[in-house]
């Protein structure tokens, strides 16, 4: 009992509080298979102990017997779900998955899946500062040309109202627009 | 092959150490008895019998196929093949919350394990896993749904069968197989989900591998119409 006490104070444990936040959970898992492992040892010596001390009888290799009904891991199954030739390839990449799985090739640190892309995390993480701060390190020629190319990107240029207007009465020509009177509406 | 009965005595080979007593064995006093009718078969330290069944038990741990009958609650109420009916709680879906309900209505099918299976209650359901990711798990949409024998099921996707491997060579489909005797499966048109529908439950007393070439290749190159 006093070996556990001490291990107790060596041992750094991580707040509950801590431990509930989604990004803990893979460590949080981790933590209690490792407490449930050795809570189940100690009780096993406790037991062995107090029949040895209440019976003469030896510990039969009974007691070594485990039960399982679960056939997937009596038979040692796949996954259940399954694609072939790419039908859904979200599938394909599980499949992957859980074949890595039940070889027991899954290290803990590889996180196959991304939360948020790289694009977005630069983004969110000072990228939109970074960009204006080159901005303005940029000549007037280098911008005008970014410029140009970002709206050839973009699939040319805005639709500009005026432009049109103007060039709709230079066809029916008339050189200038027609002028606006402010009409005022009737009251009834 | 051997085959015990129920009430036989099962002698395992001596030199076989068998530490894990799976389905269908019990152990009274120093014998190993048969609780259920099946083939033994051992694997690594591990003995058990296989049992051909088509009433699903629940067990912890088995990925099911499960019909949204009702909700209730907190919980939908789903329907696994077993004599009561299983509960799923709403937040036991990826990216679930109090306010964001998953969008289940009665009718649809779902892909979940089971994780709970105390006594007197009903089994309770999860679509996540202990990361709380879906991996696979949660709604299966369109497709097809039909049963076969328990055993069937957990031999389709044994891996050293070559049934859904055949399979694939000729069709592009995608497959669910529950351990409740439930396939869901999914392909390009009607008449491939006939072909592979019928392929698959003709496989079922299919031994030898040229035998399920064969049946594979009648299957893909016969018309559905007749």
């Amino acid at each position: 009992m006093t070996s556990t006490s001490s291990e107790r104070v060596v041992v750094k444990e991580l707040s509950s509080s801590l431990l509930d936040m989604k990004f803990m959970l893979s460590r949080k898992k981790k933590i209690e298979a490792k407490k449930a492992k050795s809570r189940d040892a100690q009780l096993e010596e406790k037991i062995r102990e107090s029949e040895a001390s209440s019976s003469s009888i030896a510990v039969t290799a009974e007691a070594k017997l485990e039960y399982c009904n679960d056939y997937s891991k009596l038979e040692n199954l796949l996954f259940g779900r399954m694609s072939f030739n790419g039908f859904n390839k979200d599938v394909e990449l599980l499949m992957e998955y859980y074949e890595k799985l039940r070889n027991g090739e899954l290290t803990d640190d590889e996180d196959e899946g991304m939360d948020v892309n790289d694009q977005e995390m630069a983004q969110t993480m000072g990228g939109g500062k970074l960009a204006a701060l080159s901005k303005k390190a940029q000549t007037k020629r280098e911008r005008a040309q970014q410029q140009e190319q970002n709206q050839e990107s973009s699939g040319g240029r805005r639709f500009n109202f005026k432009d049109i207007r103007k060039r709709y009465s230079e066809q029916n020509g008339e050189g200038e627009e027609p002028e606006r009177k402010f009409m005022r509406p009737n009251d009834d | 092959m051997t085959i015990y009965l129920p009430g036989d005595v099962v002698n395992e080979p001596s030199s076989s150490d068998s530490s894990i007593i799976g389905y269908g064995i019990n152990v009274r006093g120093e014998t190993k008895v048969a609780s259920q009718p099946g083939v033994y078969r051992s694997d690594e330290g591990k003995m058990w019998l296989n049992v051909h069944s088509k009433r699903y038990i629940p067990q912890e741990g088995d990925r099911v196929i499960a019909i949204v009958t009702s909700k209730t609650g907190d919980f939908f109420r789903l329907d696994i093949g077993t004599a009561e009916y299983a509960m799923v709680n709403f937040t036991n879906f990826e990216g679930a919350t109090k306010r964001n309900r998953p969008n289940l209505k009665t009718g649809d099918i779902i892909y979940a394990s089971v994780f709970d299976t105390t006594p007197r209650t009903e089994a309770e359901l999860t679509c996540v896993d202990d990361e709380k990711r879906a991996r696979g798990m949660g709604q299966l949409n369109g497709g097809f749904m039909f049963n076969v024998s328990l055993n069937h099921c957990r031999r389709l996707i044994h891996p050293e069968c070559k049934i859904l491997q055949t399979i694939g060579k000729f069709f592009k489909f995608e497959i669910t197989v529950g351990m409740n005797g439930r396939i869901w499966m999914n392909a390009a048109g009607v008449d491939d989900i006939i072909k592979i529908h019928d392929v698959i439950v003709k496989s079922e007393f299919v031994k030898e591998d040229d035998e399920l070439i064969n049946l594979v290749q009648n299957g893909y190159t016969r018309s559905v119409s007749d």
